[in-house]
C-alpha cells in the first residue's frame, strides 16, 4: 500500500502492485509504471533547459551503461558544466540548516529535477519521494539513486495537479524552483489562486508542525533591476504591474503573464494565504540553487560581513560591478543594508511550518 | 537552526553582554570546496564587524566523526597548552550531535588570514614581513611541541614504500593529468630518497593543516584555528613544512599577480631571500623536536609528499592546489632547499 500517494481520482488507497505499480483499491484508476516508476503525468510531456527530448534520453542511455557520473562527465559537462555543476555539488543542499532536519522524516522534493537535493537528503533522512514531471528526468533520478544504493528514494513520475498527497504524510516538503512554475497548471485561472491552491495542498500532505522549504527569487531582486531574464523569458516583466506584465506578454508571447514572483513581503502573504505559519526568509547569495552565503533578511550586519568576506577572498567569478556593490555596502549603515536588503536581495531561501 | 545555535551560545553570548535573540548569523561554506564535510555559520553581534563564534555543521557521517573529533581535539588542547598559547587556539563552546548535522561552536580568532596578507603585501615589503610572520609562527609551532606528548616513528624504506609510494602511485593518472611535470619529478624525488639513511624520529601529533590560510595574524598576534583530528600517522615536521609551501606560494601569487595558485609561475620556495630567516628559526623547531639536521631532508619531502597525497586522495581531487605543490615540490628538489635548510 502507498503510504504518500491516494488515488487522484477518489481519494481511495493505491495498492502497490509490484514494480512499483500503482492500483486504486476503491476505483478503477491505475497508474501505469515506465521502467518501475508509477507515472501520473502524460509521458510525452518533456521542458528542458540545455538539452532537448532526444539529448536527455542519450544522458540516460549513457547513465544506465556507464554509471550516471560518467553520463554527466561526458555529455553534459562539455556542454553545460554550469549544468554539471548544478547536478552534482554537494553545497547545493546547504540550505537544509534551516530546518531541524531528524532522521526520520519523510521528504517530498517537488520538480525533482536532476535528483540532486533528494539523493542528498536520502543521506540522512528515511525516506525521500521525488516528484518530477518529465519522465526522462525521472528516469535520470531512478537510476542514480539506484547507482548509488539509495533505497530510501521513492521516484513519482508526475506533478501538484496530476498526483493527490496522502494528508499528514511529509515532515517537509522542498519545492527549489518551483512555485514560479505552478500558473502553468492551470491557465485558465488566476496565477496567484492556482499557486495559493498548490500551496495548501501542499500544506495538507504535511504533518502538523512539518516545515515547507522554498528557494526562489525575489520579484524586485537585483537581477532583475540589471535586466535578467525573467521566467516569461522576457526582461523586466517581474517588476511590472501585473496587468501590464499580462499585456506584455500577451504582446510577445500571446498569454498572459503566468510565473509570478514576488517580494519578500508578497511571499509572507502568500504563504499565510495558504495557511502557513512561522514564515522565515532568508537572502542567498549566488543564488537559490547555490546557497553558498545565506543571511536573516533585513539584517543588516550579515551583509556588511559578506561584503567584506567577499572583497577580502575575491571568488571567481567576482566581478567589477559586484566589487564596487560591496564597496558600497561596506560604507552604508548597517541599518540601511539591512532594508535595501530586505527589498533588493536577489534570491531567497523561504521556511515556513503547518501549524501543529 | 538558529534557534539552536542561539541558544547553545545563550551563556556566552550573556557573558559578552548580549542577548541570544540579537545574535545573526551568515553562513559560509568551509575552507575551500574541497571541504566537502562541513559549512559555516558566522555568529554577529549587534555590534557588527568580526564574527563572535563560528559555527561549524557537517554536510555528511563522514563529516560529522571528523568534527565530533575536531572538537575533542580543541577540548584536549586546551587542557595541555600553557596560558600564554590558549587565546592562539579557538575555545570549543559546544558540540552538539545530530545524525543529520553535527554543529560544534567555538570562538572566532579575530585577525586578517596570513595567506591575505602574504598574497597583498607592497613588493618593496614582502621579505621584511615575511620574515616577521615566519618568526612568530615556526616560534608558535616550537612551542606548541613543548607540550605534546611525544612518540617515536621509524623512517625507512617500508615506510616509504607503504605511506607515501604506494599510495601516490594508485593516483598516478590524477597526478600525471594535473601536472606534466609529474612523473619526472617523482622519479627524482624517489631517487633521492632512496639514498637517506633509515632513521627513528620522534613524532608530536601535528596540526595537520598548519597553512597561511589557517593562520590569522592581528599585529603581531597568532591565531590558530581548522585543527584536524589527531593523526599518528603523519610525518614529523609536517606542520612546518606545509607552512614553508604554502607560505611560499602566496608570495609566489603575490609577485605574479596569479590570481590562483595554479598560476604561480615564480618559485619562491627556492628563493634565497624567502629562505634567509629560516635558519635560525628551523634549527631551534628541529632541536626542539630532537631531528637531527640529517633528518631535515628526508622529512622535507615526506611531509609535501604527504600533503600532495592528501590532495589526490580526496573524492575530487584538488586540481588547483595539486598543480601548485608539484610545481614546488620541482623546485624545492632541485634547488635542494631541505638540504639548505640544514646549513642555513
Amino acid at each position: 500500500m502507498c503510504d504518500y500517494l491516494c488515488c487522484p481520482k477518489c481519494g481511495g488507497t493505491l495498492a502497490d502492485q509490484g514494480e512499483n505499480h500503482l492500483e486504486c483499491n476503491n476505483c478503477s484508476f491505475t497508474a501505469p509504471t515506465i521502467d518501475g516508476i508509477p507515472s501520473f503525468s502524460d509521458p510525452d510531456t518533456y521542458w528542458g533547459e540545455e538539452f532537448n527530448l532526444e539529448q536527455m534520453r542519450e544522458i540516460n542511455e549513457a547513465a544506465s551503461k556507464l554509471g550516471w557520473r560518467e553520463a554527466i562527465r561526458t555529455l553534459v559537462e562539455p556542454k553545460s558544466p554550469m549544468r554539471a555543476e548544478y547536478i552534482t555539488a554537494f553545497y547545493r543542499l546547504d540550505w537544509r540548516f534551516l530546518v531541524p532536519l531528524e532522521e526520520d522524516w519523510s521528504v517530498l522534493d517537488v520538480g525533482a529535477g536532476w535528483g540532486t537535493l533528494s539523493a542528498g537528503l536520502a543521506k540522512v533522512c528515511r525516506r525521500i519521494v521525488a516528484l518530477e514531471s518529465a519522465i526522462e528526468r525521472a528516469r535520470f533520478i531512478d537510476l542514480r539513486v539506484r547507482q548509488d544504493r539509495l533505497d530510501n528514494v521513492r521516484t513519482v513520475h508526475g506533478d501538484l495537479s496530476s498526483t493527490k498527497l496522502i494528508e499528514d504524510s511529509f515532515d517537509l516538503v522542498v519545492m527549489n524552483g518551483v512555485l514560479e512554475w505552478l500558473g502553468w497548471s492551470d491557465t485558465t485561472r488566476n496565477t496567484r489562486v492556482v499557486q495559493v491552491e498548490m500551496l495548501h495542498k501542499l500544506g495538507e500532505a504535511i504533518k502538523p508542525g512539518g516545515y515547507l522549504y522554498i528557494g526562489i527569487e525575489n520579484r524586485f531582486g537585483t537581477g532583475y533591476l540589471l535586466g535578467a531574464m525573467d521566467h516569461s523569458y522576457l526582461r523586466f516583466t517581474s517588476l511590472l504591474p501585473r496587468w501590464l506584465a499580462h499585456v506584455v506578454t500577451n504582446i510577445f508571447h500571446r498569454h498572459t503573464y503566468r510565473t509570478y514572483t514576488y517580494s519578500p513581503r508578497g511571499y509572507r502573504k502568500l504563504l499565510e494565504s495558504a495557511g502557513y505559519s512561522d514564515i522565515q526568509i532568508y537572502g542567498v547569495m549566488p543564488n537559490y540553487s547555490k546557497p553558498l552565503y545565506y543571511w536573516p533578511l533585513g539584517e543588516g550586519l550579515p551583509v556588511k560581513r559578506l561584503a567584506k568576506v567577499l572583497s577580502a577572498e575575491k571568488p571567481e567569478g567576482f566581478s567589477h560591478k559586484a566589487a564596487l556593490a560591496q564597496g558600497l555596502v561596506r560604507k552604508m549603515p548597517p541599518g540601511l543594508t539591512g532594508k535595501l536588503s530586505g527589498m533588493f536581495a536577489p534570491h531567497l531561501l523561504i521556511t515556513a511550518r503547518k501549524e501543529s | 537552526m538558529l534557534d539552536l545555535i542561539r541558544e547553545r551560545l545563550a551563556e556566552e553570548a550573556s557573558a559578552e553582554g548580549i542577548v541570544q535573540e540579537k545574535l545573526t548569523f551568515l553562513k559560509r561554506n568551509g575552507g575551500d570546496f574541497s571541504a566537502k564535510g562541513k559549512l559555516l555559520f558566522e555568529v554577529l553581534g549587534p555590534g557588527g564587524g568580526d564574527p563572535l563564534w563560528i559555527v561549524k555543521a557537517a554536510r555528511s557521517s563522514d563529516g560529522n566523526k571528523t568534527l565530533g573529533e575536531e572538537n575533542n581535539r580543541l577540548v584536549e588542547l586546551r587542557e595541555i597548552l600553557p596560558e600564554h598559547l590558549l587565546p592562539t587556539i579557538p575555545k570549543p563552546v559546544f558540540y552538539e550531535e545530530r545524525p543529520t548535522g553535527s554543529l560544534s561552536g567555538e570562538s572566532f580568532l579575530r585577525g586578517e588570514k596570513l595567506s591575505r596578507l602574504l598574497r597583498t603585501i607592497p613588493h618593496d615589503q614582502i621579505w621584511e614581513d615575511w620574515k616577521r610572520y615566519a618568526e612568530v609562527a615556526i616560534g608558535w609551532l616550537t612551542d606548541y611541541s613543548r607540550v605534546c606528548e611525544r612518540r617515536s616513528i621509524t623512517i625507512d624504506s617500508n615506510w616509504w614504500e607503504q605511506e607515501i609510494f604506494a599510495p601516490l602511485e594508485r593516483h598516478n593518472d590524477i597526478l600525471r593529468d594535473c601536472s606534466p611535470l609529474w612523473n619526472e619529478v617523482f622519479a627524482r624525488v624517489k631517487n633521492r630518497i632512496s639514498q637517506f639513511e633509515p632513521r627513528q624520529y620522534e613524532i608530536i601529533p601535528q596540526h595537520g593543516d598548519f597553512t597561511p590560510v589557517n593562520i590569522v595574524f592581528s599585529g603581531s598576534d597568532i591565531g590558530v584555528y581548522d585543527w584536524s583530528p589527531v593523526s599518528h600517522d603523519s610525518p614529523p615536521l609536517l606542520d612546518l613544512f606545509h607552512f614553508l609551501m604554502g607560505s611560499s606560494l602566496r608570495i609566489a601569487m603575490n609577485l605574479d599577480g596569479a590570481d590562483r595558485v595554479s598560476d604561480i609561475r615564480t618559485p619562491v620556495v627556492s628563493d634565497p631571500r624567502f629562505l634567509e630567516p629560516l635558519g635560525l628559526l628551523v634549527s631551534q623547531y628541529c632541536e626542539e623536536n630532537r631531528i637531527p639536521p640529517e633528518g631535515l631532508e628526508p622529512l622535507s619531502y615526506a611531509a609535501l609528499l604527504f600533503k600532495i597525497l592528501g590532495y589526490a586522495d580526496q573524492e575530487e581531487p584538488v586540481v588547483n592546489s595539486l598543480r601548485a605543490w608539484i610545481f614546488g615540490l620541482d623546485h624545492w628538489e632541485k634547488s635542494e632547499v631541505g638540504a639548505s635548510l640544514v646549513h642555513g
